[in-house]
């Protein structure tokens, strides 16, 4: 029984795949601070073209070559028509990958259909030695793969666009007066990074099969192995990838299939926790871009206070007005759920607003309360009250340990950790099946409890319900801000060092944060099991997670702006009729597009088109404020090259 | 017909809603060094940057040679015979020291390459003894050496000073002096360079433009500004 040697074999083989691929993502990574989610997504493309190819007659080589360049070319209009315009910005273009991701995926199920495909190998056959058998494909793979890497460090250590790639990463500013030419540096790091993503994809595809929705997968394994061996990194990146894909194959082959994601979130968490810089890092990449450029959901400008409270009420009673309005409980219930969905977006929006991190983990918190109050509620039978009892001191918990974590690491980091704890949960649920009843999901034997003479069985009563706790976050939220823990945060979030060098402990700030956040999603996610009496995992996976940050991005952080979006959001693809790879796609669009054109949000763009509208009908009354505010001394702060796109802009 | 090699006429440039420079005209004819004195935030870098193409100017023309650089990018300039020293010794810490140095012709092609890099190793043996050890390794002195050097590597018509004493010791001044001096007649590059330390401009420059708030407030020999008063009321803001 001598399975090591084949496991290892096996994992070697994996190793150099993800290598490709997280050569790829740090590629990308290094020259412009981005992490493109939509990575992963050119890989299964990849798959799909090579495939279609070769079933069409083409050579394996052939196809492979047509997949590798479709894949660049993907890579290269993706830079070209939507990156370019966030390079200032990492965060946002982040989310425009988010949004491209979702596209694509919903693209390439309307192409290919939802089935899992592999890629015939281009050999078969292989060798026996002893009691290891090594598969010609594999042996190919890793060849090719480890001739491929080893030409890319040829060429970024010995020639002269190499020379350029290395100093357009180390110092952007400095290499344009050099005489490189950045832009084009970026452009070469896309291309490459996603040829090498298609090469990976075609060679993965040999290996084990791929289906139109693994993208995000894809590129979470593709980040464990590049955060493992430090973002940016190359070097650190051969160790990181025969590390992880050992220890990958291990545990699968050891363990069971289903333990392998556990494996790579429990990979990104732990070295985030231990060695935020990656293992192989000495100098973990100082990113301060991140803290500057985390501005980008902006505040209500300001008006009267009459107008303010008309506006404000106007916007947060329209959910009674529509919920009123329209005649079906079919779409009653639709803007009942929009509503316990805006719950969940507050609970972000002050994490963000408070500490500047945008959480992908709002659906990992909403899920440990959800799921909390419905085990207890089927295996022990309690009810709402004590629901509430267990749910929320449980997801405070998780929250603050996802504050803690999230407070050990900076930039890009933070989102991906978020990542990995909104899949960690789902994946928790999707195998404990003893508690959660896995793919079937909980059934809630339980009802909303009576308050006195109030009953919430029928769905008005308990829309008001919704509606008014969702207030009372809000409100509650906005109010606690003002607190002496809230001013900590402010400032925390104004300027971490500032805070750190004036006595406030920056961890605690986050991890305080966190946990508040984790107690309204922990009475959103128990109202929404009460409500809707039915969760299952995908109830509260990272799409969700990334649809409430979407409404979040809409709506921005005003008191309104998450109510009003969420309606719009869960309404408009009912009243439109689409099936649900449509309102992927339409909410991947939806995002890039807020992205580029409103960068502040939905609410906040219609607050300034009537601010602007106001300025025009109405006389300025204070001529100070009417010539705007005075410049305050940002400029210090923002990097040079930031200050030239201003210009430019 | 003018024999200055760069002619910057009317520029106003700045940064978001902050004006940095206003109307500002100057020369520096072909050959010279040309020192830009004033105090913290008079406007001096801006003006350097607008030249090499990190800011676009508001409005004034930028003339190299009579060729106008508006509009143009940071590598663009370059090309076009301008380099531009980046204030704080911007080296390329991790890369060493002959890549920086061949960094520095990316724009030149590869035919007076290895032959530049003879030229100014063999000025600055320090730079040869480290020449395959990362630039982050060199000390403040020899930073500033090297991006120098490196910009020289583009042999360019135009040199861009920006505060090159800054940060470094006082006894590695002269060793600054003799540099830019020797820059200047091994290579013929015009030279315009920014100081807070106006001795050491006003040493090696003939001819002196003294900025006050984004404003020219004197323009002389550098001699004469070196015992006027120009300065003085510059920096301290003080009538004479």
């Amino acid at each position: 029984m001598d399975l090591l040697m084949q496991h290892l074999f096996n994992g070697v083989v994996a190793s150099s795949v993800y290598m490709l691929i997280a050569v790829g993502i740090t590629l990308v990574f290094g020259l412009t601070r981005l992490i493109n989610f939509a990575h992963g997504q050119f890989l299964v493309i990849a798959v799909f073209v090579a495939l279609d190819l070769i079933t069409a007659g083409v050579p394996f080589v052939f196809a492979a070559a047509a997949a590798v360049v479709a894949a660049g070319v993907i890579g290269w209009l993706s830079e070209r028509l939507l990156f370019r315009f966030t390079m200032d910005n990492p965060y946002n273009g982040l989310i425009i990958g988010l949004g491209l991701l979702l596209v694509l995926e919903s693209a390439a199920f309307k192409i290919w259909g939802g089935f899992q495909v592999g890629v015939p190998a281009a050999v078969t056959g292989g060798a026996g030695l002893g009691d290891t058998y090594f598969a010609w494909n594999r042996v190919l793979v890793l060849v090719v793969a480890g001739l491929v890497t080893a030409g890319l460090f040829l060429l970024l250590a010995r020639t002269r666009l190499g020379a350029q790639l290395r100093a357009a990463h180390e110092n952007p500013v400095a290499a344009a007066h050099v005489g490189v030419n950045v832009g084009r540096m970026v452009t070469v790091a896309f291309v490459a990074g996603s040829a090498l993503a298609g090469l990976g994809g075609v060679f993965y595809g040999t290996l084990q099969p791929v289906g139109a929705f693994d993208g995000a997968h894809l590129i979470l394994k593709g980040f464990a192995v590049a955060l493992l061996g430090g973002l940016g990194n190359v070097s650190g990146l051969a160790k990181a990838s025969v590390l992880y894909g050992i220890g990958e194959t291990l545990v699968a082959g050891y363990g069971r299939a289903e333990y392998v994601p556990f494996f790579t979130y429990g990979v990104i968490i732990i070295v985030l926790l231990v060695r935020p810089g990656g293992l192989f890092e000495k100098h973990p990449p100082s990113d301060s871009t991140f803290a500057r450029s985390s501005r980008g959901v902006a505040r209500a400008e300001r008006h009267s206070r009459v107008e303010r409270l008309l506006g404000g009420a106007a916007f947060v009673l329209l959910p009674i007005v529509v919920f009123e309005a329209v005649g079906t409980s079919r779409l009653q219930s639709l803007v009942l759920l929009s509503v316990l969905y805006a719950i969940q977006v507050y609970a972000l929006a002050y994490v963000y607003e408070t500490t500047g991190v945008l959480s992908i983990a709002q659906g990992g918190l909403m899920a440990v309360g959800a799921y909390s109050a419905g085990v207890i509620a089927v295996h022990l039978g309690l009810g709402f009250w004590w629901a509430l009892l267990v749910a929320v001191p449980l997801t405070v918990a998780a929250g603050a340990l996802l504050g803690l974590v999230v407070s050990r690491c900076t930039g890009h980091y933070l989102l991906l950790v978020t990542l990995a704890f909104s899949a960690l949960v789902t994946q928790l649920t999707l195998t404990a099946i003893d508690l959660t009843n896995g793919d079937n999901g909980l059934i809630l034997p339980e009802k909303l409890p009576e308050i006195g003479p109030l009953t919430f069985t029928d769905l008005r009563s308990q829309f008001y319900l919704v509606f008014l706790v969702a207030l009372l976050a809000a409100f509650g939220l906005r109010r606690f801000k003002s607190t002496r823990f809230g001013l900590q945060l402010s400032g925390v979030r104004e300027n971490e060092s500032l805070a750190r060098s004036i006595g406030l402990r920056v961890g605690r700030a986050k991890v305080g944060a966190f946990a508040l956040s984790g107690a309204v999603s922990a009475v959103g996610g128990v109202l929404y099991l009460y409500t809707q009496t039915v969760i299952v995992p995908t109830s509260f996976d990272a799409v969700f997670s990334i649809k409430i940050v979407i409404i979040l991005v809409l709506g921005g952080v005003a008191l309104a702006g998450p109510l009003v979006a969420s309606m719009v959001f869960v309404l408009l693809p009912e009243l439109l009729q689409l099936d649900p790879v449509d309102q992927q796609f339409l909410f991947g669009v939806l995002l890039i597009m807020i992205i580029l054109l409103l960068p502040r949000g939905l609410v906040p763009a219609l607050i300034t088109g009537y601010s602007a509208l106001r300025s025009r009908l109405l006389p300025a009354r204070h001529p100070a404020t009417a010539t705007g505010r005075p410049e305050t001394g940002g400029d210090a702060v923002r990097s040079p090259s930031e200050l030239v796109r201003e210009e430019i802009s | 017909m003018s024999t200055a090699e760069l002619e910057i006429s009317g520029l106003t440039a700045g940064y978001g809603g902050v004006v940095a420079v206003k109307d500002v005209s100057l020369s520096v004819p072909a050959g010279t060094t040309v020192a830009l004195l004033g105090a913290n935030g008079a406007g001096k870098s801006t003006i350097l940057r607008s030249v090499s193409g990190q800011v676009k100017p508001r409005s004034g023309d930028i003339r190299l040679n009579g060729e106008s650089l508006v509009g143009l990018r940071p590598d663009q300039t370059l090309a076009r015979g301008v380099a531009h020293v980046l204030e704080g010794r911007q080296v390329f810490a991790q890369m060493t020291v002959v890549e920086n140095l061949r960094l520095g012709s990316v724009r030149r092609g590869r035919d007076t390459h290895e032959e530049t890099i003879a030229l100014l190793l063999d000025h600055f043996p320090v730079l040869a003894e480290k020449a395959r050890q990362p630039a982050g390794q060199l000390s403040g002195g020899q930073q500033q050496m090297l991006a120098i050097s490196r910009a020289l590597m583009s042999r360019p018509r135009m040199l861009l000073l920006d505060e090159p004493s800054l940060g470094l010791a006082p006894v590695m001044l002269p060793t600054i002096v003799e540099l830019i001096r020797w820059a200047q007649t091994t290579f013929g590059a015009a030279v315009l360079i920014v100081e807070q330390y106006s001795a050491l401009a006003l040493q090696v420059s003939t001819w002196g433009y003294v900025l006050r708030n984004g404003r020219l407030v004197a323009s002389a020999p550098s001699a004469e500004l070196a015992e006027g008063d120009a300065i003085n009321t510059a920096y301290f803001g003080v009538d004479p």
